[in-house]
């Protein structure tokens, strides 16, 4: 039965700052069937792109990138306060709020959010579900007595939401289905058996069901408003006409039938940490510690037949921050020998600040290991790219991710900015159209042109002159003439265009 | 696939000497230059040594046909050139002009002195790469030594590009040559050439 | 030491070029050029207007084209006289009409046969192909110059060696040659930027497709002479001076089919206007109509135009024959000799108009006659002058769609790497922007810092864009007529629409080479007309045409004075009505007026008020002068129409008529290209010197501006005044066949079936529901116990397809349907068309109220592959009922209008608990009287004229308001001034005898209580 309560149920999505809930009459009784918490997070789409901390004073709205309508999916309070709601188009919003700040989904970003949504809500529970896009659940009945009820779960759950900038609204039902129309209807409720439900529908509209748009509307088309309107209609004909899935569905909610929700399981990740015998003051010190790291790590992955891309090593101080290193590997690692050789030497470049307590290890996410890595380097056979891997990796290691490097060609007309500096190997994949009728260019560009003051050498080709670059306030006005030096050196160099006039070396052809 | 060695033996750019002892070559593309060179080219797998008295005076150009051979194969990726401690920066539309894939050049800019020799011998021997230049300047015997074997045991040419004024320091490099500008081409002198003669070659036509 | 550029483009070559073509004359005139070239590629749409300002410039020019053919090579063609002119036209459109509208297809085949007297360029590619030179000199044999172009690429001096060794071993001269894009170095910016827009990326990631330099200019003759041999710049005088050819040879020559064989025009024509006059006057023409038309066809045959009003007759003969309704309007049109030869309907004798007035000796232009059709029907129209002369003779002149503020600034945004959200943003702020700095405040309340170098960067090129020509468009009803074939006299290429042509120039490119065209338009209030009379001709029993209804009937007057006015034709719109009650028109002319003083030439020339104080008899109709009482004596001294400003300049200002005729022209193309400024100083001195005040010609200059808006000639008006009376004495005589006539000529006019059907029952016209066993596919009229009902058509039904409202009306015949599945099978309804009856109510009959017809409809899907008779009859189920409020807004939902109760008057207890008044109440205050009040938003409009100013027009139960918001007002409560559907305010009545406005102080959005209406208790049946 559902339990009447003094306190009128508040809509969470009303108010949009979470209300304290008010206390259910009967704590749940234990051991009784499954009890579902629904937590559903209406500003999702804009709580994953920019954290509540990061709005500053904008009125900010979340678009879908591929609607022609470009509606909005999502605002904050600011834009709500001037008239902005989901579902309007982009232009209304901006007639209305000119300085509007416009930003667009990202769905691996929300994804990537409810995850972490999920992870924690496994604190709670270890039976947790993610109802993308916007809801997680979770089954709380045995947590009861751990938390202390469910008014103390449901309160210490928006506290720790609210600590990290989220709003939700909760509700809890025996039926996971239930509990998500509670929840995103806004009823932040507690229904505790499944007979209960039918006295609650009339409160649920429509959209709680999150049915597709045109259904919704075919069905208010018939006056149907809530819930508790459709249960009236007869189950066959209902079925005739809108098919048997949202049946089911309607079934499910109301406890006729099961609802098998996939369980969350937390993504693997190595995170370990390794106590020194004694404070290591020296980076020699520490390579025991780092072998057996090292060597739970290989055993880690191995029993999962995994490689990892990213491994972070921690050096930890006593009294400071710990010294983080990182190292971004160019090959999945799949053993601890190939990463043993790079991180001595990284650590053979670090100067340790300050004594060190401990290591800790922590892996990036696990790839399955297969016998190559295709994904990096080769598309042909004309060389062996785990061994260009690992040259990569040991040069960077030594000198610095930045000191290794590639070059690309950009298609540009100014000099300076016609290339790029590369990740070795990546290729864009894209051949750069190199411009008609262009002169040669030298092979070495100096890094800033030089003034040329008493030059005395020989033009020999030009002028070329390049004149461009207006948008984006570098606009160059030069001419370009292959000259010979004394020495024989041959060079690029230019003139500027009135008003400059000056002689500057650019390049030397090598 | 019978790995490299029938490769090797399909690359086009590649032939090998006709008697034993005649290292692998690989034509310079300068026809003056391969006539007097043992084996008709650049020497594979060992130690270069080029003497410039300036940078700029025509050393890239003088090794560009032979890099592109070495790294562009038709029917295969196009392989690494590594550049450790260049001068200046390799200019990207220059070498995507000379036909080498620029992405697959490995440029490295390490710290001074003993790292530079350090990386360039873990890119020769690493075999990963179908040519790797390098730049320095006053160098032990030992370390060259050191370059050499890396160079054979990769499998790797490896073309150290220093100043001229080393020209009397002793060398345990397979091919010496010092450059010179003059007019509009290059002077080659083969100072040393394991095989072959001291010679001069005169005005190689480089553009 | 001269130079002759001989390769062009200009930004006809739309999105490569970078000047106009204007500019790029002047320009060459400034560098001491002997000749230009104007060479658009595959295009002929920018030489005439190079070829205006090359005249007023004094500097030759060359007509051309560059034609890059699919299988090579590149070229530039050049006519050397008018056959060569024609031949290249021809290929043009040879080219246009192979592919898709915007594009061409030239092969070598096309050219296989040379281009006769034309000279050619080649443009040899970076790797000259010497077979391209031979391939060309055989079909150009002594007509072939290799183009050296020299550009600074570094490789100058290689390529002029390379060429020159090429012509030699080709045995061909070299020219030089520029490959312009812009008249100046400093376009190179927007050359980049049109660039970029035509490869649909942002500018700094176009890269290799920009040019490296700007050297794609017309560059001064000191620079040529230092890249180019002496040789190759004598070359390129040679060249032009080979090319005669001037547009100037051009004359339009009438189509022949039109004179009967062994007879003349001007006999013909004479035979055609005794003939209609004697139909006009069956009882013998007047005496003074007769002098009038003889004079008028001396006038005519003195300027060799019969056959130009031959064609407009037979094209309304045409017409006639196929009971289309048409008028004729514009400068010639109102002549006696048109109105007896049926063009128009505005009799000689009710209006005395001078045709001379509109056809002078001194303009050396062809006589200009506009023909509305009916909207509908204007399509036969044009199919019968394609079958008439073929579609070789026929085209649709173009309109040259050009860049405004907002679509400039959108596509320079984007090319400036702004997201889509800032472009739209700043093209919100840009939508009344004039390009002028004071504006940029606007651009800064959208949160742009107009500061900024990027934004900066984004108005300044926005500004250089604004007025360049974008693409061709079509004309809508501008038809061009040759006696030869028209495209050896401009290209012609393919329309949007199939089978649509349309030749290159848009019509100031015809007037200003004096070619004959004819407007073949659509207006939708004839289509009203004609159906109208139809209805009434039913309901009468006999027919009732156009000449049957009867003049100057006092009590169509009376209803005009009082602006009851809604649905008549011209007069309906707010300015006109609040005009009405002052102007008290009382006569046909006065309508005339009517129609012409509410436009921006007269309000901004502020003549409004002085001709109503005249007219009222405050003040004394005086003249400044004799001569201008002639001008002005019919307009009380008060210059309204365009024509009088015309005469006005002649008489007052000592323009000579030509002189008035350029200012005329510059008049309308003010706005797009400037150049009033040397007519302003002209006018002003010569008013002032006849001893008019500064302040008189100070509002005469503003008046001319105001024209070049919206140009309102006393001609246009004449004929828009007959419709105007027509439409007034049916709304008046005959109001529901007027309702059923304007629902079913819909979408026209200013307002929506709401107002009309409100304002038809107002009226007392009985208006029935739709219902799909009663309603016919359009409205009908129906005898009723009192007159006659207005009868809703399917056709209001939103969502409903034409085609199924005719298969139930058919379905219908005989038998009603019963159940809606049997309506289903008979007229085989889909399920969104039975949705959309259900919705509308449409279904009542057969299955109840909306939401039971819903799951009728809903059920019938199942039931669709039963046999026929098989429907099975269900319960339906618990459904709740509609209430009220929820049928009101599913009406307007669903059809736009309600026939129930006004949704405020279900809301009126809240907002009179509010303080609300009605509308019939705030018509009762005295001006000055505070107002809160509010209604539905019926309107917004925001005229370009009224500086700043929004009129709004609220509805409710009892009426309208009219409000007016100043801006400052309307940005405080932006919010409820743009997102309201139900508005409240607070403000002022201010009135002016029957005209009244509330004049804003506060707007609040009240659209809250709208929603409310769904949300009433409900019962289930």
């Amino acid at each position: 039965m559902f339990e009447p309560r003094p306190a009128p149920i508040v809509p969470a999505a009303a108010s949009r700052r979470l209300v304290p809930l008010p206390a259910p009459n009967a704590l749940a009784e234990p051991g009784k069937g499954a009890l579902w918490l629904a937590a559903h997070f209406p500003s999702l789409p804009l709580d994953a792109l920019l954290p509540r901390a990061c709005q500053g004073r904008a009125a900010v709205v979340v678009t879908a990138p591929d609607d022609p309508r470009r509606t909005v999916v999502a605002c904050n309070e600011r834009a709500a306060r001037q008239g902005i709601a989901p579902g309007m188009g982009l232009n209304a919003a901006l007639a209305r709020v000119p300085g509007l700040r416009v930003e667009e989904r990202r769905p691996a970003a929300e994804a990537a959010l409810l995850g972490r949504l999920g992870r924690w809500a496994l604190q709670f529970t270890p039976v947790v579900s993610l109802e993308p896009p916007g809801a997680v659940l979770a089954e709380v009945r045995g947590s009861l007595d751990l938390f202390g009820g469910a008014t103390a779960l449901v309160r210490r759950t928006l506290a720790g939401l609210s600590a990290h900038g989220l709003t939700a609204s909760i509700a809890l039902a025996p039926m996971p289905r239930a509990a998500l129309w509670l929840a995103r209807a806004g009823l932040a409720t507690t229904v505790t058996r499944t007979d209960a439900l039918p006295g609650l529908a009339a409160r649920l509209p429509l959209a709680c069901l999150h049915w597709p748009e045109d259904t919704v509307a075919t069905l208010a088309g018939l006056g149907i408003a809530s819930v508790a309107d459709l249960v009236r209609l007869p189950r066959t004909r209902f079925a005739a006409r809108f098919g048997p899935r949202l049946l089911d569905e309607l079934d499910e909610g109301f406890g006729r039938r099961p609802a098998p929700r996939r369980r969350y399981v937390v993504p693997e990740r190595f995170d370990e940490r390794v106590e020194l015998p004694a404070a290591a003051e020296d980076a020699a010190l520490l390579e025991p510690a780092l072998e057996h790291g090292l060597a739970r790590l290989g055993a880690f992955l191995n029993a999962r037949a995994s490689g990892i891309r990213l491994l972070r090593v921690d050096l930890l101080h006593r009294a400071r921050a710990p010294t983080r290193l990182s190292l971004a590997l160019a090959r999945m690692a799949g053993d601890a020998a190939g990463l043993r050789l790079l991180l001595r030497e990284r650590l053979g470049r670090c100067r340790l600040e300050s004594p060190v307590d401990a290591l800790r290890l922590r892996s990036g996410v696990l790839l399955p290991l297969r016998i190559r890595d295709p994904e990096l380097f080769e598309r042909g056979r004309g060389a062996d790219p785990e061994a260009t891997a690992r040259l990569l990796d040991l040069l960077r290691a030594r000198f610095g991710h930045d000191a290794v490097f590639s070059v690309q060609p950009v298609a540009e007309h100014r000099p300076e900015r016609a290339f790029r500096i590369a990740e070795p190997g990546l290729a864009d994949g894209l051949p750069v159209p190199r411009p008609t009728a262009r002169t040669a260019r030298p092979l070495w560009m100096l890094a800033e042109p030089q003034p040329l003051d008493g030059w005395d050498g020989t033009l020999v080709t030009g002028p070329e002159r390049i004149e461009t670059g207006w948008w984006d306030g570098h606009d160059v006005r030069r001419d370009y003439y292959v000259a010979l030096s004394r020495a024989g050196v041959r060079l690029w160099i230019f003139r500027e265009r009135p008003p400059g006039q000056r002689w500057f070396l650019h390049g030397v052809f090598g | 696939m019978n790995g490299v060695a029938e490769l090797l033996l399909r690359h086009p750019a590649l032939w090998r000497g006709a008697g034993a002892g005649v290292p692998e070559t690989v034509p310079t593309s300068f026809r003056a230059l391969d006539a007097r060179l043992p084996g008709g080219g650049w020497p594979l797998a060992t130690l270069i040594e080029l003497l410039v008295p300036a940078t700029g005076v025509g050393e890239i150009r003088l090794l560009l046909p032979a890099l592109k051979r070495l790294a562009m194969v038709e029917g295969t990726a196009p392989r690494w050139v590594a550049w450790l401690a260049p001068p200046h920066l390799p200019y990207a539309p220059a070498l995507a002009d000379a036909g080498l894939d620029p992405a697959r050049m490995l440029v490295v800019r390490p710290r001074a002195g003993p790292d530079r020799l350090w990386a360039m011998e873990q890119a020769l021997r690493s075999g990963a790469c179908a040519a790797v230049l390098g730049w320095a300047g006053t160098v032990d015997g030992t370390a060259l030594r050191r370059l050499k074997l890396a160079a054979e045991e990769g499998r790797t040419p490896a073309f150290l590009l220093r100043p001229a004024t080393h020209r009397g320091d002793g060398s345990p490099a397979a091919l010496r040559l010092v450059l010179a500008a003059r007019d509009f081409g290059l002077d080659v002198e083969i100072l040393k050439s394991r095989g072959g003669a001291p010679a001069r070659v005169e005005r190689l036509p480089i553009h | 030491m001269s130079y002759a550029e001989l390769h062009c483009v200009s930004n006809f070559t739309f999105l490569r070029g970078a000047s106009h073509p204007g500019e790029l004359v002047k320009r060459a005139r400034e560098l001491g050029y002997s000749a230009l070239a104007l060479t658009d590629e595959c295009s002929l749409a920018g030489v005439v207007r190079a070829h205006v300002a090359a005249r007023e410039a004094g500097l030759p020019l060359v007509v051309g084209s560059e034609l890059w053919l699919a299988d090579g090579p590149a070229l530039v063609v050049l006519a050397e006289n008018r056959a060569g002119y024609g031949a290249l036209a021809r290929l043009i459109t040879q080219g246009r009409r192979a592919a898709p509208k915007g594009q061409y297809r030239l092969t070598r085949a096309d050219l296989d046969a040379g281009l006769p007297d034309c000279l050619a360029l080649w443009l040899p590619a970076a790797e000259p192909a010497t077979g391209e030179g031979e391939w060309l000199r055989e079909r150009f044999a002594g007509r072939l110059w290799v183009a050296v172009e020299l550009t600074a690429s570094g490789a100058d001096r290689e390529r002029l060696e390379r060429l020159t060794v090429l012509a030699r071993e080709l045995g061909l001269p070299a020219v030089a040659a520029g490959d312009v894009h812009m008249h100046q170095r400093r376009r190179r910016a927007l050359q980049d930027l049109v660039t970029a827009v035509r490869l649909g990326i942002p500018v700094a990631r176009a890269g290799a497709a920009l040019f490296p330099n700007g050297e794609r200019c017309l560059r001064p003759v000191t620079r040529l002479e230092a890249l180019y041999p002496r040789a190759l710049l004598d070359a390129t005088r040679e060249v032009a001076e080979r090319c005669r050819f001037s547009l100037d040879e051009l004359r339009y020559e009438y189509p022949e089919e039109i004179v009967p064989v062994g007879t003349t025009p001007e006999a013909q024509l004479r035979r055609l206007v005794a003939a209609g006059a004697v139909r006009r006057w069956p009882g013998g023409v007047p005496a003074g109509v007769q002098a009038l038309i003889e004079r008028e066809l001396a006038l005519v045959a003195e300027l060799g135009y019969e056959r130009y009003f031959l064609t407009v007759h037979d094209l309304v003969e045409f017409a006639r024959g196929r009971g289309i309704l048409c008028q004729g309007r514009g400068s010639a049109a109102n002549s006696a000799a048109c109105y007896a030869l049926g063009i128009t309907e505005v009799d000689p004798a009710r209006m005395s108009m001078l045709f001379e007035r509109f056809i002078s000796r001194d303009r050396n232009e062809p006589p200009d006659i506009d023909v509305d059709f009916e909207h509908e029907r204007r399509e036969e129209v044009i199919q019968y002058l394609y079958a008439k002369y073929g579609r070789g003779r026929a085209a649709l002149t173009a309109t040259v769609i050009c860049y405004r503020p907002k679509s400039a600034v959108r596509d320079v945004g984007k090319a400036l790497g702004l997201d889509t959200a800032q472009v739209e943003r700043l093209a919100q702020a840009m939508q009344w922007w004039d390009g002028h700095e004071s504006e940029d405040s606007r651009i800064e309340e959208a949160g742009f810092d107009t500061r900024s170098p990027l934004i900066t960067r984004v108005l300044a090129l926005t500004r250089e864009l604004v007025g360049f020509p974008r693409h061709l468009s079509q004309h809508t009803g501008g038809f061009v007529i040759s006696r030869g074939p028209l495209e050896e006299l401009v290209p012609v290429e393919n329309a949007a629409m199939p089978e649509r042509t349309v030749i290159q120039w848009d019509k100031d490119d015809l007037d200003e080479l004096g070619l004959l065209k004819v407007d073949v338009l659509g207006l939708g209030m004839l289509t009203a007309i004609r159906r109208a009379l139809a209805l009434v001709s039913a309901r009468r029993g006999r027919e009732f045409r156009l000449p049957d209804v009867p003049a100057e009937d006092p009590a169509v007057y009376e209803m005009i004075c009082r602006a009851d006015t809604i649905g008549v034709f011209q007069i309906e719109s707010r300015a006109q009505m609040a005009m009405l009650p002052r102007l008290r028109p009382k006569c046909y002319y006065d309508l005339v007026i009517e129609v012409a003083i509410v436009r921006p030439g007269p309000i901004q020339g502020q003549m409004v008020h002085p001709y109503l104080r005249r007219r009222n008899g405050e003040e004394a109709v005086d003249y400044p002068g004799p001569e201008v009482e002639q001008v002005l004596a019919r307009t009380l001294g008060v210059p309204i129409f365009q024509e009088q400003v015309m005469q006005l300049a002649i008489a007052a200002a000592g323009f000579t008529p030509g002189e008035a005729d350029a200012l005329r022209r510059a008049m309308a193309a003010w706005k797009r290209r400037g150049g009033l400024e040397p007519f302003e100083a002209k006018l002003k001195n010569g008013l002032c010197a006849n001893g008019y005040g500064e302040e008189f010609a100070d509002r005469i200059f503003r008046q001319i501006l105001g024209f070049g808006d919206y140009g309102f000639p006393e001609a246009h008006a004449a004929s828009f005044a007959l419709l105007v009376y027509v439409s007034a004495w049916l709304k008046h005589h005959e109001p529901a066949a007027f309702c059923c006539a304007l629902l079913n000529s819909q979408p026209m006019g200013f307002y929506a079936p709401a107002q009309l059907l409100r304002d038809a029952r107002e009226h007392g016209v009985a208006v029935l529901p739709v219902d799909v066993n009663l309603s016919a596919a359009e409205s009908t009229l129906l005898p009723a116990d009192d007159g006659v009902a207005l009868r809703l058509g399917l056709d209001r039904v939103r969502g409903l397809a034409r085609e199924a409202a005719e298969r139930i009306v058919t379905a219908r015949t005989g038998e009603v349907f019963r159940r809606v599945a049997e309506l289903a099978r008979r007229a085989g309804l889909g399920r969104r068309d039975l949705a959309a009856l259900a919705a509308a109510g449409a279904l009542a009959g057969l299955a109840g109220n909306r939401h039971r017809a819903g799951w009728a409809v809903l059920g019938v899907e199942s039931a669709l592959p039963l046999l026929p008779g098989e429907e099975r009859e269900e319960g339906v189920p618990l459904l709740p009922v509609p209430g009220e409020g929820e049928d009101i807004v599913a009406d307007y939902r669903t059809l736009g209008f309600t026939l129930g109760r006004h949704p405020l008057a279900l809301v009126r207890p809240v907002l009179e608990r509010d303080g609300w008044v009605t509308a019939a109440e705030v018509a009762q205050l005295p001006d000055g009287a505070p107002v809160r009040t509010g209604g539905i938003v019926v309107t917004r409009q925001r005229p370009g004229s009224a500086g700043g100013v929004i009129f709004v027009t609220l509805e409710d139960e009892t009426g309208y308001v009219n409000l007016v918001v100043w801006s400052r007002i309307a940005d405080a409560h932006r919010r409820a001034m743009l997102g309201a559907r139900l508005l409240g305010v607070r403000g002022r009545l201010q009135r002016e005898g029957e005209v009244r406005h509330v004049v804003v102080d506060a707007l609040e959005d009240r659209s809250a209580l709208l929603g409310s209406l769904t949300t009433k208790a409900r019962s289930f049946r």
